[in-house]
This record gives structure tokens, sequence and C-alpha cells, in this order.
């Protein structure tokens, strides 16, 4: 598993390397902290599947348990990714936004 | 006191499901995932976030995604795995709906159209005495016998409410009555 076969996968891996990006938590925090920012409600069967993939993809790592949850990190590789793929992401938005808005003043 | 008995059970995901959801996915996952995906998962619907069939849905589909995952690009064996998947929890939210729907009626008295006597699942409908005369009691049609479910005792004898075990329910089946008769 490298970044290549995450980068074609689902906004998902995005989600939840965003939520990470400030600091570790476990997976109801991350579930509670995406549906806030997002607005994207996941279901637990779907963030272990992205947590899977981007622990395999060494972008996220698990921290010892606390209380019986297993809270996880994103690791520097991952921080480097979420930066790649949010600059590209904000790139891609500002040339729409900025093509609509010449369409919308020309018509 | 029952009927909030069955909320609550509604509202967790039967370990009987859970354990099938489980072993969709594969080995490596469920031995690494398997134990904090189902913690989260009840987290999750013991404080409302979601429903047991939500969940259940949503752990089978990420089954199917794993499975396919673990075999890489042949997507034969990964379409049979897929539809192995939906037929297993097919089969295990119809047990956990029958389950439910026992709970429930057992749970509220049932109409009298709705009622045969003590074990009549198993036999021709209509009243039947149970030889020791220890338990005579309504069973709601739905109520699965020998898993303690709670039935309602009937007027000929005090009222509240006992419980039916597998034992009484042997008792009371119609071979036996007429063996154990004189």
């Amino acid at each position: 598993m490298t970044t290549d076969s995450i980068r074609g996968s689902s906004d998902r891996s995005i989600l939840v390397l965003t939520s990470l990006a400030d600091c570790p938590k476990h997976g109801y925090a991350l579930i509670k902290d995406i549906e806030a920012f997002a607005g994207v409600r996941l279901g637990a069967g779907t963030l272990y599947s992205a947590l899977a993939k981007l622990e395999r993809a060494a972008l996220v790592e698990p921290l010892p348990a606390e209380e019986r949850r297993h809270p996880y990190r994103i690791t520097e590789a991952g921080r480097e990714f979420l930066y790649q793929r949010l600059t590209e992401s904000a790139r891609i938005a500002e040339v729409g936004l900025r093509r609509i808005a010449v369409a919308v003043a020309s018509s | 006191m029952t009927r909030r008995l069955s909320a609550r059970r509604i509202r967790e995901l039967d370990p009987r499901l859970a354990w099938l959801l489980m072993m969709l996915y594969p080995r490596a996952w469920r031995a690494r995932y398997g134990a904090e995906v189902l913690r989260l998962t009840r987290e999750l619907i013991a404080a409302g976030e979601t429903t047991p069939a939500r969940a259940a849905v949503n752990l089978a589909c990420a089954a199917v995604v794993e499975r396919g995952r673990a075999l890489g690009h042949s997507w034969r064996p990964a379409l049979a795995m897929s539809v192995a998947a939906l037929l297993a929890l097919a089969a295990g939210l119809s047990v956990t709906s029958h389950a439910h729907r026992a709970v429930s009626a057992s749970a509220a008295p049932a109409p009298a159209s709705l009622v045969r006597f003590l074990c009549s699942a198993r036999s021709a409908p209509g009243p039947r005495k149970v030889p020791s005369g220890r338990l005579c009691a309504e069973l709601p049609i739905r109520c699965r016998i020998g898993t303690g479910h709670a039935v309602k005792v009937i007027p000929a004898r005090p009222a509240g409410r006992v419980t039916v075990k597998s034992a009484d329910c042997v008792l009371a089946a119609p071979d036996k009555a007429r063996t154990s008769g004189p």
C-alpha cells in the first residue's frame, strides 16, 4: 500500500487525515470531529477501513490504548501527504471559482 | 420494566450478528481492528448516533471492501465474496429482526387471536395442559420456545409473569404429554 493507492481513493482518507492534523484522536472523537467540520457521518466500519488503509500506507499510527480506546495520530509522511492534497485541491478550487466568477460576470 | 428491557435490547447490536459480521472480514484485519471496531459500534449505538441495522449494513459493506482489498485485483473471488457477504448479512438481519419481534411480542400482551398455549408452536393449536401442572402460560405466536422469553400466566393461574424454560416446553410437547399420561 502506497500513497498512490490512497490518492485514487475517496475523500474519506483526507477527512481522517484532516481530523488528525491537529492532535491524536480515537474512533469516536474522529467520527464526531469529521461530522462537525465536514458534515459527513462515517460509520465504524467505514472509519476503520480508512484507518487501516492509512496505517498500511504509514500515514497514521496507533498510540497506546487509553481507557481501552486506541487513539491514532498522523505521521510526518501523513502530514506531508495531506498538505500536498489540500494544496492541490485549493488550486483546483481557485481555478474553478475564478471561472465561475468570469462566466457570471459575462452573462 | 419488560418494555424498557426490550427497548434497551433493540438499542444493542446482537452479539450473534456482530460475530457474523466480524467473520466477513479478512482474518488479519479482524485480529487487528475487530475489537476496536465493535467497541466503537457499540459506543455509537449507545449514544444514539446510529441504529443497530445501520451499523450492521456499514460493517458488512466495509467488510466487502476489505475482502476486495485482500484479494487484490482478482475480481471474480471478490465478487463471490461480496455475494456471500450480502447473503450472510441478509441471514443475520433476518435472525436479528426475528429476535426483536419476539422480544416486542413478549413485551406487550398479544391479542387473543395471536396467542396459543404453551408449546403450541410445536403442535396443533388449542389449549393444552402441562402434565406436571407447574406452568400454564400463554405464549405469543411469534415467541420462540426455549429462549427465556417472559409470557403471561393464564387466568386460571395466579397473575404474574413467568419465564418459559426449554424443559417446560419439552414437558408440554404432545408426544411427551401422551407418554407421561396414564
